[in-house]
């Protein structure tokens, strides 16, 4: 893993909300309030915010594959949507409001259509004459050229 | 008289033509081949004759059958005939399958790319038909920071393209079989969802309307499993390419629908700008791994050629049709890089000699791949021709003739060289070369009348292309010879940009053309001096090589060639609005461009490494990396994140990277400490 400077929890969660285009202002109003639903005694907070964020994206597109990485899926919609300015309350809020989820389910995009698996049978393609001699002659060549020089 | 059913006439006339094309040109091939074995030098060694006819045959067969093919071709196009055999969809038929167009992509320009397919798009919603299709970038870059961008700009390309086509990218971990993998791939994953795919090239443009009309006779033709549309080159720039592009415009329809003419359902795939059915590639066109090592054995480069014979062996019919327009690709802009890309095809085309031979293969199919196999040996044939006259002139030097041998005769022994027949046979392969391009000239000026200066465009393409033909005949011999002797080709990035050619890398390249030119002039001047005229095209062209490739590799020439109005194609006088858009388009992604890339650009962008991490599970399982890779990159890492060192990752590092979306993610925070 990188090494990164020892800072403190408050400062890594500001750090993500930056990241995720909170202002200075707007973090100092909602970092205790992510604190508070983050486990006590974390070590890992990045961890611990991107699981808060999966568990509400799992929440948010509820249809999507259960193998989805739900806490990119949810980063890059409230991005997109521009969350930190129009809903930074709903950043991580206990109960997700319903303009909250639409405006997150707008920005979804589905990087494939789902995958259905198929077979193809490798195709033979064997020529019509077998050139034996010719295929081992040269397969060969520099055998009988030493053989020449043996004798 | 017994009456013949519509398929029993079909398959006449099929059967016909063949006939009269294939007929014609061995007929016209045996007819030269008899009046050059009576103006040969009667002095030369029964070998060296034995030779010179077996090399001649073979050159004048090439050429006799495009003459052929091109007349036939002429004659199509001039009654407006079309392709028997195919059903043309109604006005009322409506488009009911579901259609994917695939664009595999490797380390290209990705604003250029996504550019194209939103203007596909845009047309596809202006046909009222873009709820049928789906569009899949494929994407086999080995390029770190090549993937990056396409991630970014498929981001800002999906703002563009109407939400009821769906824009879908995938990047493949490992490149197995190359292009034929990776379609290959998306049919393992995808195919069963779709009736037909449109399989395109980086720099393939397609109006919906076309693919609209592809799509349609696909479903009138069930039997059908290949449609290909002629692709015409547009956008290019130096006068290398402008050349190319006025050929390929005014001589390409006629070659096209000389192929057509005798091909009609058995025809060929050239890789891109055909729509295939899906089930019919699913069940034909999984290509095996040719046994023994490259350049002949492994996985088959040119595999265009490949999946048409298989899906024809498998019971399906291949269409080249030249009706259908809207159909555009570029050409690479200098004579050094359709060189490079000769020497990929000149590969493929020889590993064909295995597949050749292969079981149950469709004639046709076969025809197929001897014209690909051609069209490389072909310049080895020809030069070899000319060396072994060469060297027959030079025996005299060497060897005079004897004129009064010792057993006493009552005239003289004369070697007797047939001037008359020589220069007729001469002034025959000339006009066989290049009567189809007048041909192609009287059909383009009666499609286009308001089109100027024609002729003499066509007259330069020719002048030109003669100076060209001994350069393209050294450089493929060159191929040739390296793939006989082992040598494979790798996987390089076609060049698409305008950069030209400085005059250091013309003379790198095409410094043996010279010194081979001057030292041909020097010796036949010198040792052979019948032979002096004669040779003299050819020389020329070597000895020019060098300031022929900078002049025609420039943009500035090109576009002094527009103003005087040379080499000017209908499609640049009034521009398709396709076109327009593509330009449109590529300007809006140009500017989603930033100089930070690869790793750096994702750390940067929050947004984007989320995206990243969404798209990592379609790509497939992340490759295996070496342990001291990975620590390499993160030391870089970290002296970027908290020194501020920028980082200069190896390739293998920053792919590492990106496999490591918690490394990223943590990084990308740290940013903001």
């Amino acid at each position: 893993m990188v090494a990164l400077k020892i800072r403190s929890a408050d400062d890594i969660v500001k750090a993500c909300l930056l990241s995720l285009g909170f202002s200075e202002a707007q973090c100092r109003n909602h970092l205790f309030r992510i604190r508070k639903r983050l486990p006590e005694g974390e070590d890992d907070i990045l961890r611990a915010l991107n699981d808060e964020m999966a568990a509400d994206g799992r929440k948010i597109f509820e249809n999507c594959r259960p193998d989805t990485d739900f806490a990119a899926l949810y980063k890059f919609c409230f991005l997109q949507a521009g969350g930190a300015r129009k809903w930074p309350a709903d950043f991580l809020a206990d109960n997700i409001s319903s303009t909250f989820r639409r405006s997150m389910r707008q920005q979804y995009l589905a990087t494939s259509p789902e995958i259905t698996l198929s077979s193809m049978e490798p195709q033979k393609i064997e020529p019509v004459i077998r050139l034996r001699w010719w295929h081992r002659f040269f397969r060969n060549w520099h055998r009988y050229f030493k053989s020449d020089k043996q004798k | 008289m017994k009456h013949k059913t519509p398929a029993q006439k079909l398959a006449d006339k099929i059967y016909f033509r063949r006939l009269t094309v294939f007929g014609l040109m061995f007929l016209s091939t045996i007819l030269a081949t008899l009046k050059w074995i009576t103006v040969m030098p009667t002095d030369s060694v029964l070998f060296t004759k034995i030779v010179l006819i077996g090399l001649f045959f073979l050159t004048f067969a090439w050429i006799s059958l495009f003459f052929w093919s091109s007349l036939f071709g002429f004659f199509d196009l001039w009654f407006k005939r079309p392709v028997p055999g195919i059903k043309w969809p109604g006005d009322s038929t409506s488009v009911s399958g579901k259609t994917a167009i695939l664009m595999p992509v490797y380390n290209e320009d990705s604003s250029s790319v996504f550019a194209n397919l939103a203007a596909i798009a845009e047309d596809l919603k202006n046909q009222g038909a873009a709820e049928y299709f789906d569009i899949f970038v494929l994407s086999d870059s080995t390029n770190p920071q090549c993937w990056v961008e396409e991630e970014k700009i498929w981001l800002a390309a999906r703002r563009l393209i109407s939400p009821e086509i769906g824009l879908y990218y995938r990047r493949r971990a490992k490149n197995t079989a190359r292009k034929s993998g990776n379609i290959e791939d998306f049919c393992r994953k995808w195919g069963s969802a779709y009736d037909f795919m449109v399989v395109l090239d980086a720099d393939s443009l397609m109006s919906g309307k076309t693919i609209v009309q592809m799509v349609k006779l696909m479903e009138v033709n069930p039997g059908a499993g290949i449609i290909q549309a002629p692709p015409m080159m547009i956008n290019s720039h130096s006068l290398f390419a402008r050349m190319q592009q006025f050929a390929g415009r005014v001589y390409g329809p006629i070659v096209s629908s000389g192929l057509a003419y005798w091909q009609v359902g058995d025809s060929n795939y050239w890789g891109h700008n055909a729509i295939i059915r899906v089930k019919a590639f699913m069940q034909c066109c999984s290509l095996p791994v040719l046994p023994g090592h490259a350049p002949f054995g492994g996985h088959i480069l040119s595999h265009d050629f490949v999946e048409a014979a298989l899906i024809r062996r498998g019971g399906w019919s291949a269409w080249l049709l030249p009706q259908l327009r809207g159909s555009y690709e570029e050409c690479p802009p200098t004579m050094i890089d359709f060189a490079a890309r000769d020497r990929r095809w000149c590969q493929g085309n020889l590993q064909h000699i295995k597949v050749l031979l292969s079981k149950h293969l469709h004639p046709v199919s076969r025809v197929h791949f001897i014209i690909g196999i051609m069209s490389y040996l072909s310049s080895p044939i020809w030069l070899s021709f000319l060396l072994t006259g060469l060297l027959i002139a030079l025996g005299r030097w060497v060897f005079p003739p004897i004129y009064f041998p010792e057993v006493r005769t009552l005239f003289p022994t004369w070697p007797i060289f047939d001037k008359i027949g020589t220069i007729s046979l001469f002034v025959l392969s000339m006009a066989m070369l290049i009567m189809p391009k007048f041909m192609g000239m009287i059909i383009y000026k009666r499609q286009n009348p308001q089109m100027s200066g024609t002729l003499k465009s066509v007259l330069c393409e020719i002048l030109v292309s003669a100076l060209q033909a001994p350069v393209m005949m050294m450089f493929q011999s060159k191929f040739v010879l390296d793939i006989l002797t082992g040598h494979a080709v790798s996987w390089n990035t076609q060049n698409r940009g305008d950069n030209g050619t400085s005059w250091r890398e013309a003379l790198r390249r095409h410094f043996g053309h010279t010194f081979l030119g001057i030292a041909t002039t020097v010796i036949v001047a010198l040792y052979a001096k019948e032979l002096f005229w004669w040779m003299l095209p050819i020389t020329t062209g070597l000895m020019l090589s060098v300031p022929l490739s900078v002049l025609t590799s420039r943009v500035t020439t090109g576009r002094k060639a527009l103003e005087h109005n040379f080499f000017v194609i209908p499609e640049e006088k009034k521009i398709p609005p396709l076109v327009n858009r593509q330009k449109y388009f590529e300007k809006l992604l140009q500017a989603e461009k930033t100089p930070e890339k690869g790793v750096v650009l994702l750390i940067g962008n929050p947004a984007l490494l989320a995206l990243h991490r969404l798209m990592l599970p379609v790509n497939g399982p992340a490759p295996e990396f070496d342990k001291h890779v990975l620590e390499a990159a993160q030391i870089k890492l970290e002296n970027y994140v908290n020194h501020h060192i920028r980082p200069e990752f190896s390739k293998d590092e920053e792919i590492a990277l990106l496999y490591q979306p918690d490394i990223l993610t943590r990084t990308s925070v740290s940013l903001f400490l």
